[in-house]
């Protein structure tokens, strides 16, 4: 059977595999009969109670088959679904609900209380609600949803929006990024031919699905009919039993996870033994941490990748050059094209700098609601036009070296975006929310090499009153406000203004010394 | 974690994660999952695990920093005072 759309990735797997476990966690499972049974249930509620072709759906919950069932249910009739990261606060949540029109929610009993006191409710036209009972007009629980509607018959195909990923954007507020079902089915077509999945494979649901990079482990294992293992606590001794215990062959994770990981192996001395391959992104891991991995990984494929969610995954380095070409990101995934294109002199070979581009069907398409945005990062390249014509691709902003053997390595950002325990963040999203405060005259937000998380946020602020314990109220209000990953790890207060470039802009080199930190500053990672 | 000499209790454990973990008006109850739930994560586990440790005045080894012993203020206490 063809797969078109995200509900084919399940529907497919009925023909053959109605019995073979789809989702499993500590103590329960899912078949694919099991979980079709389960969508089924919920796009037909979703669908009686008016959800239209192209309306946004919103989930914010906990990792859950339930958030699973949610995102799927939405996609097979046509609704586009919206995770929203379960670690953001109800200012982000708020946000998302305005900037895209959700006026159905999915959230759990974790967090209605909040959901309920904030306000968000009165925006919301109904709340689905799985655990335990909460008495709102506006909810419905999860578990009273019955059998007892008619099937939704909704023609969706691949060119539809299925999804939109709320990221930071250089210019302040999130943008969700719209996902195609093409893209998505692409993205688990590409990604499981390179890592040879298939149906025997048990992959460990580590990373958040509300980031595309986790999305993907579920996409992959329904397209090649294998089974996901859900792993809530990213704890290294819980990931070590788990992989254990449930068999696991395949994990991806992000660097601050592949430290803890190396280290704790390191300590305990415990091999994974049904491991066949592991794989990063989100950010570069440390030289010293892919030296030990190569001995604490021994037999396991180790690859590592980048992408960015605008273009889901670019390249990824094959695991046979791990040893020769240790922290490069290597070259472009299967049926995807890189371009290095330097501004001026155009078309890059060995030896130079310049912005990666990526060509190829895993092009998003586009921030929702922001025209502007999206011509500004997706466009036709003038350098490239005598290969691929005025074709759009997508401009990365990341700078990368193209060595002699043609490997790949990231030099740096072309913007000031902080990137830090594998989220891009936004400065002026944080400047915005430490000059909400009222205590502050002038901020500037900027990151710090830290070996552990990429980058630590930095803060420097003039404060109106020169209280020392002004700073502490700063941080306060930033961590009421914001995310734990976008918390600054140090906010420095200047007395002397900001100094600023030939632009009048505020010259970050200068507040950087003016803070006392030098530019090559790291932080060193014990092993 | 051995030869424990201060308690954690459950007020001070309570305030922390009230406060230090910044979780707004979201309701705790000494069963309430705080990692499983995505409430806090490996940024707050490893702030939270330093609190336990001065306050027992023992440190943690990384193979007990598991789910069972760390999900909700029940487990915290029963696991801290076990040791």
């Amino acid at each position: 059977m063809e797969v078109f759309t995200l509900y084919d990735l399940i529907s497919q797997n009925l023909i053959h595999r109605a019995n073979h476990v789809a989702l499993e966690k500590s103590n329960d499972s899912l078949t694919y009969g099991e979980l079709d049974n389960q969508c089924t249930r919920i796009a037909s509620f979703l669908y009686n109670l008016g959800l239209k072709k192209g309306e946004r759906v919103g989930i914010y919950m906990a990792k859950s088959f339930e958030e699973i069932v949610a995102m799927y249910s939405a996609s097979r009739i046509g609704g586009i679904y919206v995770n929203i990261n379960n670690r953001w606060k109800v200012r982000q949540l708020k946000y998302a609900i305005k900037d895209c029109g959700i006026r159905i929610l999915f959230t759990d009993s974790y967090r209605i209380s909040e959901i309920h006191r904030s306000g968000i409710l009165d925006d919301l036209e109904c709340v689905i609600l799985v655990g335990e009972y909460y008495n709102h007009p506006k909810v419905i629980m999860y578990s009273d949803i019955d059998h007892n509607y008619n099937i939704p018959k909704v023609r969706v195909i691949g060119t539809d929006i299925a999804s939109l990923i709320y990221t930071s954007g250089s210019t302040g507020e999130p943008k969700g990024i719209m996902l195609s079902h093409f893209n998505i089915i692409q993205g688990a077509r590409i990604v499981s031919s390179y890592l040879n999945n298939t149906e025997t494979d048990r992959i460990l649901g580590l990373l958040p699905f509300s980031f595309d990079y986790g999305f993907n482990q579920i996409t992959t294992m329904f397209y090649c009919g294998g089974t996901l293992v859900l792993q809530p606590v990213p704890f290294p001794a819980d990931i070590v039993n788990t992989v254990n215990n449930k068999q696991i062959t395949g994990i991806a994770g992000v660097p601050s996870i592949w430290i803890s990981l190396t280290k704790y192996l390191a300590d305990t001395n415990i091999r994974l033994k049904s491991l066949r391959y592991i794989t990063n992104s989100g950010g570069s891991i440390p030289i010293p941490v892919l030296r030990q991995m190569a001995k604490k990984f021994k037999g396991v494929d180790i690859n590592l990748m980048y992408g960015l969610t605008e273009a889901f995954r670019s390249t990824y380095l094959p695991p046979k050059d791990f040893d020769k070409k240790m922290g490069s990101i290597g070259g472009p995934i299967p049926d995807v094209d890189i371009f290095v294109v330097d501004q001026e002199n155009g078309l890059c070979g060995p030896g130079q700098t310049g912005e990666l581009i990526h060509r190829g069907n895993l092009i998003c398409q586009g921030y929702w609601g922001n025209n502007i945005s999206t011509s500004k990062k997706i466009k036709s390249c003038p350098h490239l036009e005598h290969i691929i014509g005025k074709e759009k691709v997508l401009y990365s902003g990341d700078i990368v070296r193209i060595d002699e053997d043609g490997y790949l390595w990231f030099v740096s950002r072309k913007d000031h975006m902080i990137k830090s325990c594998g989220y891009r963040i936004s400065p002026s999203e944080i400047e915005n929310v430490v000059h909400e405060s009222g205590l502050v005259l002038n901020t500037f937000a900027f990151g710090v090499p830290d070996i552990e998380k990429g980058q630590s946020i930095h803060v420097a602020v003039n404060l109106i009153h020169h209280e020392p314990s002004n700073i502490d109220k700063v941080m306060n209000y930033c961590m009421e406000q914001l995310p734990s990953y976008m918390v600054p790890h140090k906010i420095h207060a200047l007395e002397d203004s900001f100094p600023l470039n030939s632009n009048g802009k505020y010259d970050k080199d200068g507040i950087m010394r003016l803070c006392g930190i030098d530019k090559c500053t790291t932080v060193k990672v014990s092993l | 974690m051995k030869n424990s000499i201060m308690k954690l209790t459950q007020d001070k454990l309570e305030n922390y994660i009230m406060t230090s973990c910044n979780l707004g008006s979201i309701i705790i109850t000494l069963d309430t999952s705080l990692f499983e739930s995505g409430l806090l994560d490996s940024i707050q586990l490893l702030g939270l695990v330093e609190f336990i440790e001065s306050e027992t005045g023992n440190e943690i080894a990384n193979t007990d920093i598991i789910f069972e012993n760390l999900d909700s203020i029940r487990k915290i206490l029963e696991f801290t005072s076990k040791n």
